[in-house]
């Protein structure tokens, strides 16, 4: 199975542009990452509606606020261990008083596997979707990045918007084959449920191929808006009643935690897979970081068959 | 500021911005003449004013005009501000008055607020009012209690605009009430923008700031800080943000009452020297009274006028808002009710 390669940053530069044009109030905030967000390519275009705060998150989303009272819609964008420095000024400001303010939190999991631990994030998705108010979203690829990132300033109030750096594989054709808070069901089978966001969603779909193979018949699903979980989610995981989780983030607090929370009154086994309590750690390959994280398909698919048994 | 002078040093100093290059002696005599006054009264209060460096002249041997130095020539434009908005100014009293006495009422029905923290920034927060009306309908201008716990002091000078009544004043903190201990903007759209959390209102002011320019829009945004709230780095993530975007619509009071909640903010992380921080950091930097409403008052009305760039008015206070049959070193202070009576004798002495 071979899938077009693309890149997550890209595809959110190259929409933010084409938002830009259209809608007058968008206002993009930086802290001198730019060039590494790809913020920057509405900087050239648009310099009056692009502020570079410098390197202070903290007075960032504080600025974003403002902004918001004054009626923008203000866009801040850097790498998502770094919008967590400004977490409690996201909770206090931007989701209690309910803030047009949107969050694009580039290279998260271990996409930019160069820099190490202090740069890779698997903790962003469950601290931005225990705070009251906050949409948290994770797009599997480029055209459900455009797509969800679209719709998301069609919204009105705080979004979090979860992408990696820039390898991606591409699953979908258009940018409206996805829709903000609704499961996108890619493969049906009724022996078990793989429910995965971000990159993982194609590698879920690798692994629906290998366990074909193995006789086992999986229904994959697209759980790209974490926060409102789509009820339809929880239907369809009680039908095939196990379920497997997939993330490039922790095990505790995230898609696979939220599912759980969803579905614990219901005796549906669910397995999480993703980061077990750890940090990074850096490499000049994100492929051989994916596979000692046994997050690659190879390690996906034996975790499911051993959890199918 | 209209007390610091008595009425001769007024005259002296907004006669002399209008002297056209005459030296001491002529100018003072050429007063006496108009004003009636003793040219030997002028002559004394002359030299006071040159002894506070307001005023230079030359001596019998080496003459030269009689001037404004550049600190004479701010307080002069400041008294004249202050007199074209006496009426302001006694407003701004009067509000002040009543704020206090209802930020006391409140702390007794809730049994705890932050009194000492509401008292020392009630001037300042009446005084924004009168002169700015900030958040009400149809106003142009925005204000932000950084100082969240302040909160009785805002809710008092909004019962004083009739955005809420005196009986639900007393509801402060109270379950169900919608005057949440720290402003809540849901619960109360004339909040702006919810505090509590300190550190975090100068960079929404900012924001507010910016997004006006961008638009083109007239207005101030004035942010309350507390002094202890200092501390917070985000602060001076703000500070350096509001000097480089050169925001002159963009006002930062500091209630500087020199204390935070477990002791003295030169004892815990000293913030002196604080005007030349502020100043190194791109502000202009006044200090004022603030507990006197009037010279707050004039400060402001002066600022809204001249502002080429964000001004941070450093107010000093005391804790017990001036009232001196009240305590200052206690942070969550209930009045008895005869320390209550007592209080509002005070506040009628202060203000009259």
């Amino acid at each position: 199975m071979k899938l077009k390669v693309e890149s997550y940053r890209d595809a959110f530069g190259q929409k933010l542009v084409e938002l830009g044009e259209k809608n007058k109030h968008l206002i993009v905030l930086d802290p001198d990452v730019g060039d590494s967000t790809r913020t920057a390519w509405f900087r050239e275009k648009f310099p009056n509606r692009f502020v570079n705060v410098g390197i202070s998150e903290q007075d960032m989303v504080g600025i974003a606020a403002g902004l918001s009272i004054e009626g923008f819609t203000p866009i801040v964008a850097t790498f998502s261990m770094f919008i967590l420095r400004a977490w409690e000024q996201i909770r206090n400001t931007l989701a209690r008083d309910n803030l047009n303010v949107k969050i694009v939190a580039s290279h998260g999991g271990l996409s930019d596997f160069g820099d190490g631990s202090s740069h890779q994030c698997f903790e962003d998705i469950a601290l931005m979707r225990v705070i009251p108010e906050m949409k948290t979203i994770v797009p599997a690829d480029a055209q459900s990045t455009k797509g969800l990132f679209e719709q998301a300033i069609r919204t009105k109030g705080p979004t979090y918007i979860r992408i990696g750096r820039d390898f991606c594989l591409k699953i979908y054709e258009n940018e409206d084959d996805v829709v903000l808070g609704k499961v996108n069901v890619l493969e049906e089978g009724d022996d078990l449920t793989l429910v995965a966001c971000g990159l993982m969603v194609p590698f879920a779909l690798m692994v629906h191929k290998m366990l074909l193979k193995s006789g086992v018949k999986s229904s994959i699903v697209d759980a790209h808006t974490i926060k409102p979980l789509d009820s339809r989610l929880i239907s369809i995981c009680r039908r095939t009643g196990r379920v497997v989780t997939i993330e490039e983030h922790s095990v505790i607090g995230g898609l696979g935690s939220a599912l759980c929370e969803n579905l614990s009154e219901y005796g549906v086994k669910v397995k999480r897979i993703g980061v077990f309590d750890r940090f990074g750690e850096s490499s000049e390959d994100y492929r051989k970081l994916l596979q000692k994280f046994q997050l690659d398909e190879d390690s996906i698919f034996k975790q499911v068959i051993s959890f199918v048994g | 500021m209209l007390k610091a002078f008595n009425e001769n040093q007024r005259l002296i100093l907004s006669s002399i911005s209008k002297n056209k290059e005459a030296t001491a002696t002529s100018f003072l005599k050429e007063l006496s003449e108009m004003s009636a006054i003793p040219l030997s009264t002028l002559k004394l209060n002359t030299k006071i004013l040159r002894e506070l460096d307001l005023v230079t002249y030359g001596t019998p041997r080496n003459p030269k005009p009689i001037r404004l130095t550049q600190t004479g020539k701010l307080i002069s434009d400041i008294l004249a501000a202050s007199n074209s908005d006496f009426k302001k100014w006694t407003r701004g009293k009067r509000l002040s008055k009543e704020v206090k006495i209802n930020v006391l009422k409140q702390a007794i029905s809730s049994q705890s607020s932050h009194l000492p923290s509401s008292l020392s920034a009630n001037d300042l927060v009446a005084s924004i009012f009168e002169v700015f009306s900030p958040n009400l309908r149809n106003s142009e201008n925005s204000f932000i209690l950084s100082k969240g716990h302040a909160a009785p002091a805002l809710y008092a000078t909004l019962a004083e605009k009739k955005v809420i009544s005196k009986d639900e004043l007393l509801s402060l903190g109270s379950y169900g009430s919608r005057l949440q201990s720290h402003p809540e903007r849901r619960y109360l759209p004339e909040v702006l923008v919810s505090t509590g959390s300190l550190g975090q209102g100068l960079s929404i002011g900012v924001g507010i700031a910016l997004g006006k320019k961008i638009k083109n829009k007239k207005g101030k945004v004035i942010v309350l800080l507390g002094d202890g709230e200092l501390n917070e780095g985000q602060v001076w993530e703000a500070i350096m943000s509001g000097a480089h975007h050169g925001l002159d619509n963009l006002i930062a009071i500091v209630d500087r009452n020199f204390r935070q909640l477990n002791g003295s903010t030169e004892k815990i992380k000293r913030l002196e020297p604080l005007e030349e921080k502020w100043a190194s950091f791109g502000w202009e930097v006044i200090v004022v009274n603030g507990q006197e409403t009037g010279e707050v008052v004039s400060t402001l009305e002066y600022i809204k006028h001249n502002q080429t760039k964000p001004v941070v008015v450093i107010a000093l206070t005391q804790r017990n808002g001036g009232i001196k049959s009240l305590r200052e070193d206690l942070f969550h202070y209930v009045p008895t009710a005869e320390e209550y009576e007592r209080a509002v004798m005070d506040i009628n002495e202060i203000e009259s």
